[in-house]
């Protein structure tokens, strides 16, 4: 009968060192922080992962964030708020320090707007490519430097090897790639770490103001833009965010689907209650519109 | 004039003058061999006078076709008589760098100095010029402590140096003192001291002090008319005037008598500059044999550049522009290139230029390497050069025990800029800089990278001015030249209902604005928009504009 008390307290500190996890699930993300150590290949010079400007859409990414040295994917047509988005990730990622090459083959891009949105103009840098293979090697040899911070680029088409060149750029740079495709290419292999579709939203006036077309509406309010996680490596994929963008300050809100019912009235978007509901009704305009 | 001697061997024993324009009295003569002071010319004196003695002497060989008038026909003998040559300082000085870079076999210490000109009006180089002749070119000083040992004895060095000089077309007079004064005026004034030595080499082991006594005043490189004051006064030894007080010198003569005195005598400094070439950071490979092969050739161009770059990492500098050329076989190309027509030209030319200057041999290498990929060879390359054209001071920094590695990082990118600018193009990679314009596709230009940045503090202003207006005020995309749209119908005072851009037709929800932007007077034609910010019923935001002379739409840009 002594010894089992002698015996707990021995085993007591013992088991104080060692620390061992209390329940599974530690267990296996500590196992899956393991994993992903290990399938990054380079130890990138920025280890912080940088936010995309909006904690909600953070929350449905697998690491709270972008990775440094990895490629994200924005699909999104022209004027759909794609690539204001790119760029604000690109501000986040570029707090530790580095440039901002932005390739522009069309010689459109602006940079004012650019730095509205917080970027400094010395730290970016435009390229002019005079043609694709030209523009793929110099975003390839701008991800490889270690003192880019992200690299922006619109490709319509990207050769499955390029990309792979691209995808191995950036990791052993340490750059955030981002990549503006068409819509078109969702369901295309991909070496991109997290694919995003964005589609704006269109605005929904209240039913009170809709008597009068000419008015302008809550003149103040922001530009609601839609975000699906297509897809992402080591997570879930399919999570759909709705965000706004505040026109004065640049931030990012999220939207909440109570706002919204109650700005657009009696038309829910999802709700799995009334889902028979909304079956019944005719909505398949609206769909296809979107779609 | 011992420049053109040795130049052209013909004229050595002509009689030769060299002339140069005098502000007041037009071209004079300022100096003249033996040979034309023996036909009676003189230094000052007027050119005419002196191509008439030089032609009377010489028996009229030049022909003179017209003999109407002396000015005309001294004219033509000027330009026409070899002899008579316009005194060419930059040339001279030309020569006598090349002696002093030759003569750095004897001693590492060579420097030249300038007797100025306006002290002495004849100037006596010292290891250049004999008795008699006149140029009015500097000397050459060879120290040579502790190097007597190495050729037998300071007599020896002496002896060598001068026969080497009398072997390439001179006549230098040497001399070898303890200091810098004493042996100017051992080596132009030695006659007086010895008069039995050869002109050509003065030579003193002790005694140094007797001897210099013995010299004329005009030794001390002083004015010509302070020589002419103490003559006056009796006074033509170095010896006589060291007697005199020396406060009443000064007070008479000012300053630089007694400092000459001291000098020669070795009581106050003077030093030696010594002349340095400046750095050439070339390398050469000869091609042993000809050869074509990609391989070979970027082989030899990297090892020129390692060579190359520690060049100039000795030197703590960087190279801004490389220049790389490539001699080529004279012959016929192998391969008759009929897509490109090649320039005929025995050389080509790989010019790169750097973002920050660079002393680090593998970037400079694949600089090169990227240029070297685009060139054709139609015939094998014999000799490979390599130079950095430019260089500048690198910027030393201290390395970190713990490198944070932002530096690290801002030079990587600097490298990256090179590598894009080399591959690219210099005006494809830029950057942007605000203008204060307010016409929206003038507010940014874009420039090379390579131009020089603007100032931080300018920058973070200008950006918190932009923050003010709002962050999406304006588009990422800017149509440049705006697109015209077809409108259907307005909303006075707003933007169009409807309007086709990107191949669909939009219907507009919401709209900001007007924002109007004119531009001054000033800058020409006066542009006159009022600008609206548009959202659609898809949700997509467009920038139109009304231009208020002829009430057109246009659509700006695309909020992407």
């Amino acid at each position: 009968m002594a010894e089992f008390p002698r015996r707990e307290e021995s085993s007591a500190p013992a088991s104080a060192e060692t620390d061992p996890p209390v329940s599974a699930q530690e267990t296996v993300d500590q196992l899956q922080q393991a994993v992903a150590k290990l399938e990054r290949t380079h130890q990138a010079l920025r280890d912080t992962i940088s936010s995309c400007g909006c904690p909600a859409l953070d929350a449905l990414l697998p690491e709270q964030g972008f990775a440094p040295g990895s490629l994200i994917e924005w699909l999104a047509d022209g004027g759909c708020g794609a690539s204001v988005l790119a760029l604000i990730a690109a501000r986040e990622a570029m707090r530790s320090g580095g440039a901002l090459v932005v390739l522009d083959r069309g010689g459109r891009f602006h940079p004012p707007a650019a730095a509205a949105l917080g970027v400094e103009l010395e730290n970016l840098v435009v390229i002019r490519a005079a043609n694709e293979s030209d523009e793929l090697w110099a975003l390839d040899q701008a991800l490889r430097c270690p003192g880019v911070a992200a690299a922006w680029a619109e490709l319509q088409t990207l050769d499955w090897r390029w990309f792979r060149r691209l995808q191995l750029a950036a990791e052993e740079g340490g750059a955030l790639g981002l990549l503006q495709r068409p819509p078109q290419v969702r369901g295309q292999p991909t070496w991109a770490a997290v694919q995003l579709l964005v589609r704006p939203t269109p605005f929904a006036p209240p039913p009170t103001a809709a008597n009068s077309p000419t008015a302008n509406p809550s003149p103040a309010a922001a530009w609601r833009l839609r975000v699906e996680v297509v897809r992402c490596r080591g997570g879930r994929a399919g999570g759909v965010v709705k965000i706004e963008l505040d026109d004065v300050s640049g931030a990012l809100r999220v939207v909440h689907d109570d706002a919204l019912k109650r700005e657009a009235g009696d038309e829910p978007e999802t709700h799995a209650l009334h889902l028979a509901a909304q079956l019944a009704r005719a909505t398949s305009g609206r769909r296809s519109a979107r779609a | 004039m011992q420049r053109l001697v040795a130049a052209q061997p013909e004229l050595k024993n002509q009689p030769i003058l060299l002339h140069q324009r005098d502000t007041r009295r037009g071209l004079r003569v300022v100096a003249c061999s033996t040979a034309a002071r023996r036909l009676g010319v003189q230094p000052h004196m007027p050119i005419t006078e002196a191509a008439a003695l030089l032609q009377r002497g010489t028996g009229g060989r030049v022909a003179n076709a017209h003999s109407n008038s002396s000015s005309r026909s001294a004219e033509q003998t000027i330009e026409q008589h070899p002899g008579i040559q316009a005194h060419d300082t930059a040339a001279d000085r030309k020569t006598l760098t090349e002696l002093a870079v030759w003569c750095q076999q004897f001693s590492p210490l060579v420097g030249w100095e300038t007797v100025a000109a306006k002290t002495l009006e004849r100037n006596r180089p010292r290891s250049a010029g004999g008795a008699g002749e006149k140029s009015s070119v500097d000397f050459l000083l060879l120290d040579i402590a502790g190097l007597g040992a190495l050729f037998g004895s300071e007599a020896e060095l002496a002896e060598r140096v001068a026969a080497a000089m009398r072997r390439r077309g001179y006549y230098p007079s040497v001399a070898i003192a303890s200091n810098i004064a004493a042996a100017w005026a051992l080596a132009r004034h030695g006659r007086f001291t010895q008069p039995a030595l050869p002109r050509r080499q003065v030579w003193f082991p002790e005694d140094e002090t007797q001897q210099l006594g013995r010299l004329p005043i005009a030794a001390l490189r002083v004015a010509d008319d302070v020589v002419q004051t103490l003559q006056r006064l009796g006074v033509s030894r170095v010896q006589q005037l060291e007697q005199l007080p020396r406060s009443g010198l000064r007070s008479r003569f000012g300053p630089e008598l007694l400092l000459r005195l001291e000098q020669l005598r070795g009581e106050a400094t003077e030093t030696l500059v010594p002349y340095q070439p400046p750095d050439a950071f070339t390398a050469v490979w000869e091609c042993d044999p000809p050869t074509s092969r990609r391989d070979n050739l970027e082989e030899a161009v990297r090892r020129l550049t390692g060579q190359v770059a520690d060049l100039l990492r000795r030197c703590d500098r960087g190279a801004i522009r490389l220049l790389c050329r490539i001699h080529q076989q004279a012959g016929e190309p192998q391969e008759p290139d009929r897509r490109k027509h090649q320039p005929a030209g025995r050389q080509q030319v790989l010019q790169v230029e750097l973002f920050q200057p660079t002393c680090n041999g593998n970037h400079l290498f694949e600089l090169l390497r990227m240029q070297l990929e685009q060139v054709r060879l139609p015939t094998a390359a014999t000799r490979i050069e390599l130079n950095a054209a430019l260089a500048a001071p690198l910027e030393v920094r201290q390395e970190e025990l713990f490198q944070d590695g932002s530096r690290h990082r801002t030079r990587q990118f600097s490298m990256l800029l090179n590598r894009l600018s080399v591959r690219l193009g210099g005006e494809r990679v830029l950057r942007p800089r605000r203008t204060a314009d307010p016409q929206p596709e003038r507010s940014c230009l874009l420039e090379p990278a390579h131009h020089a940045p603007r100032s931080r503090r300018r920058g973070k202003q200008r950006s918190a001015a932009a923050k003010r207006q709002g962050a999406v005020h304006r588009p990422l995309k800017l149509y440049e030249p705006p697109r015209r749209i077809e409108t259907t119908a307005v909303v006075p005072d707003g933007p169009p209902i409807r309007f086709e851009a990107e191949k669909c037709q939009h219907q507009v929800a919401r709209h900001w604005g007007p924002e109007r932007i004119e531009t001054g007077w000033w800058r020409g034609p006066s542009v006159r928009r009022d600008y609206y910010r548009v959202e659609t019923k898809d949700g997509r935001r467009f920038w139109v504009f009304r231009e208020l002379n002829d009430n057109h739409w246009f659509l700006h840009g695309v909020f992407d």
